[in-house]
């Protein structure tokens, strides 16, 4: 499905009943918006594990962010993350989606806290997988030093000085496989429609930049946040300041040993607390949030 | 979900992805709307047989008509199968689906031919259960009188020489339960949201002298065609007319002895049929484009 949203054209794609029949009547389930990591990926990362997951307990509903993968191209100077906060927004009103969770992993997270944020009246729940506040070479280059020796934070730490045709060969051979312990298989990583306009975009200006340290105080809704202890690029240094920000909202915290980038890679059974944090009755009594 | 089309919203519910992982790609699949019986049901008599059977061929899409179920009212005026077949091409424009298979069952295949004549290059198939063309009394109440005796077949008279709610809620009593073959209470009473004025309206308006036949001589795409052969809704001199107004050799036309208007119901091996149809058609769509 692609729907309209604003100026530009969104690519949906939906899997599992928003209402099922229960004896006499018919039950209303929740919806979880998934949000890709990227931004240059696409959705389909999430029809490999995430996604298939949560059907028989939701309606699941994955988006390509605008710019990325079967959503419009659009222009690469609405390519920001208030665009794309704007947009999720939009969707649900366009598809009446009233009162989603979402679930976003890196990037997709980003965008999933500042919907929350914006928008408390929309958003149930939020679950964020490998997010942090904002982005830290230092911390990154830690972790690589930590993963794959001297030689991986000296490369690291070369590419992030000068992202380029120089330095990139190196990273992407030394350091990209010390993202996740398991690697991605390749048939996953083929499924992938990739922007590379738009990574490079968003990977040379706001992924080095962008600061959700003061919105993230805003969220009011009960947000699960998950980490990878060993992940060289959402650092857990850089997940436990994002948590510390979140002082409005009911923040369960989980971060898993030798699990890297993406959680559910490293640590599948991460996925049963996302789905006990769907189930979870609505009218939980909300526990004061730390002063 | 619901979703704008033209000046309503309509309900809408989905089930499986429509693009799902194949190896190295992304395997795109057709997807299956489901027109519901009525007028005045909605969409809940498909959450059972055949929506969860035809998730496994594909994307499948469920809709409330306007008029219907969660999907806003409308004028009377707009309760016509010209508007309702008009909202599902508005329906796939809204949603960016292209080339849809569109099923629908009695009331449902009717607006799905109607919607099937009027934008012919729009569909890539269509599935008609108990399709009809228009309603003839004479042949209903011949088929009721056969199955439940005079005494039925009287009261189907009656309600169709005067559609109201005197006559409607006889024949609820009286008719409906030789038109379906199980126990209707808790699904299709309970479940549905449904809407009595919506069907007596409809009958008043245009039900009773509807002619579809034009429409259905325009249709294009390939069609499965099913009919239960004890269906006192649509006699099978009824689905056998709907069929003839079709083009040549685009149908293929399927008749269950013993099925009545719950055809995916009485028969399973309709079922199947239609889920092989919708891979067939994917098949099909597939060569297509390659």
């Amino acid at each position: 499905m692609k729907v309209s949203v604003g100026d530009t054209r969104l690519f949906v794609d939906v899997d599992g009943l928003g209402l099922v029949p229960a004896g006499a009547a018919m039950r209303e389930r929740p919806v979880v918006v998934l949000i890709h990591t990227g931004p240059g990926a696409d959705h389909s990362l999430y029809k490999d594990h995430v996604g298939p997951a949560l059907t028989d307990i939701a309606q699941v509903v994955y988006v390509d962010v605008r710019g990325a993968g079967r959503s419009d191209f659009s222009s690469p100077e609405t390519w920001n993350l208030d665009t794309w906060a704007a947009d999720i927004p939009a969707l649900c009103e366009a598809l009446e989606l009233e009162r989603p969770i979402l679930l976003g992993t890196a990037f997709g997270a980003y965008v999933a806290l500042l919907v929350a944020a914006r928008n408390p009246e929309l958003v149930s729940r939020l679950v964020l997988v490998s997010a942090v506040a904002r982005y830290s070479h230092t911390r990154s280059i830690t972790v690589f030093d930590r993963l794959g020796g001297p030689e991986a934070g000296e490369i690291a730490a070369r590419y992030f000085a000068d992202p380029g045709e120089e330095t990139f060969p190196d990273f992407l051979r030394v350091c990209i496989p010390l993202y996740t312990h398991t690697p991605l298989p390749p048939d996953v990583v083929a499924r992938t429609e990739i922007n590379i306009e738009l990574a490079a975009h968003w990977d040379g200006g706001e992924g080095y930049t962008f600061d959700l340290r003061e919105e993230a105080g805003r969220v009011r809704c009960p947000t699960l946040v998950l980490a990878g202890e060993d992940d060289p690029s959402t650092t857990l240094a850089g997940a436990t300041e994002l948590v510390d920000c979140m002082t409005g909202a009911l923040v369960r915290f989980e971060h898993f040993a030798d699990t890297g980038h993406g959680v559910f890679r490293d640590a599948p059974h991460a996925i049963q607390l996302v789905r006990e944090f769907v189930l979870a009755p609505a009218e939980e009594p909300a526990e004061q949030p730390p002063a | 979900m619901r979703v704008q089309v033209g000046d309503v919203r309509l309900y809408v519910d989905v089930d499986g992805a429509k693009y799902v992982p194949n190896g190295p790609w992304l395997r795109e699949r057709p997807t299956t709307i489901l027109l519901h019986p009525g007028p005045g049901f909605d969409h809940a008599l498909y959450k059972v047989t055949a929506g969860p059977q035809l998730r496994k061929a594909g994307q499948v899409v469920y809709v409330d008509m306007r008029g219907h179920g969660r999907s806003d009212r409308s004028q009377p005026e707009l309760l016509t199968l010209s508007t309702w077949a008009d909202d599902v091409k508005g329906l796939c424009d809204v949603l960016g689906i292209e080339r849809p298979i569109v099923l629908g069952l009695g009331f449902g295949a009717m607006v799905a031919g109607c919607y099937a004549g009027r934008y012919p290059d729009h569909p890539a198939a269509l599935v008609l259960g108990a399709p009809h063309a228009r309603h003839v009394p004479s042949r209903i109440v011949a088929v009721f009188d056969r199955l439940g005796g005079a005494e039925v077949g009287e009261v189907a008279r009656q309600f169709w020489a005067d559609p109201n709610e005197r006559t409607f809620a006889d024949y609820l009593r009286t008719c409906v339960p030789h038109t379906i073959s199980y126990d209707m209470t808790a699904e299709v009473f309970a479940r549905s949201q449904w809407d009595f004025a919506t069907l007596i309206d409809w009958y008043l308006l245009e039900g009773q002298t509807i002619d579809i036949r034009p429409d259905l001589g325009r249709i294009r795409a390939p069609t499965l065609a099913l009919t239960g052969e004890d269906d006192p809704a649509v006699p099978l001199a009824s689905a056998e007319e709907a069929v003839a107004a079709m083009p040549d050799g685009l149908v293929e036309f399927h008749r269950f002895p013993g099925a009545r208007h719950s055809i995916y119901r009485d028969s399973t091996e309709a079922l199947e049929l239609t889920v092989d149809f919708v891979r067939r058609i994917e098949e099909r769509e597939r060569e297509g484009i390659e």
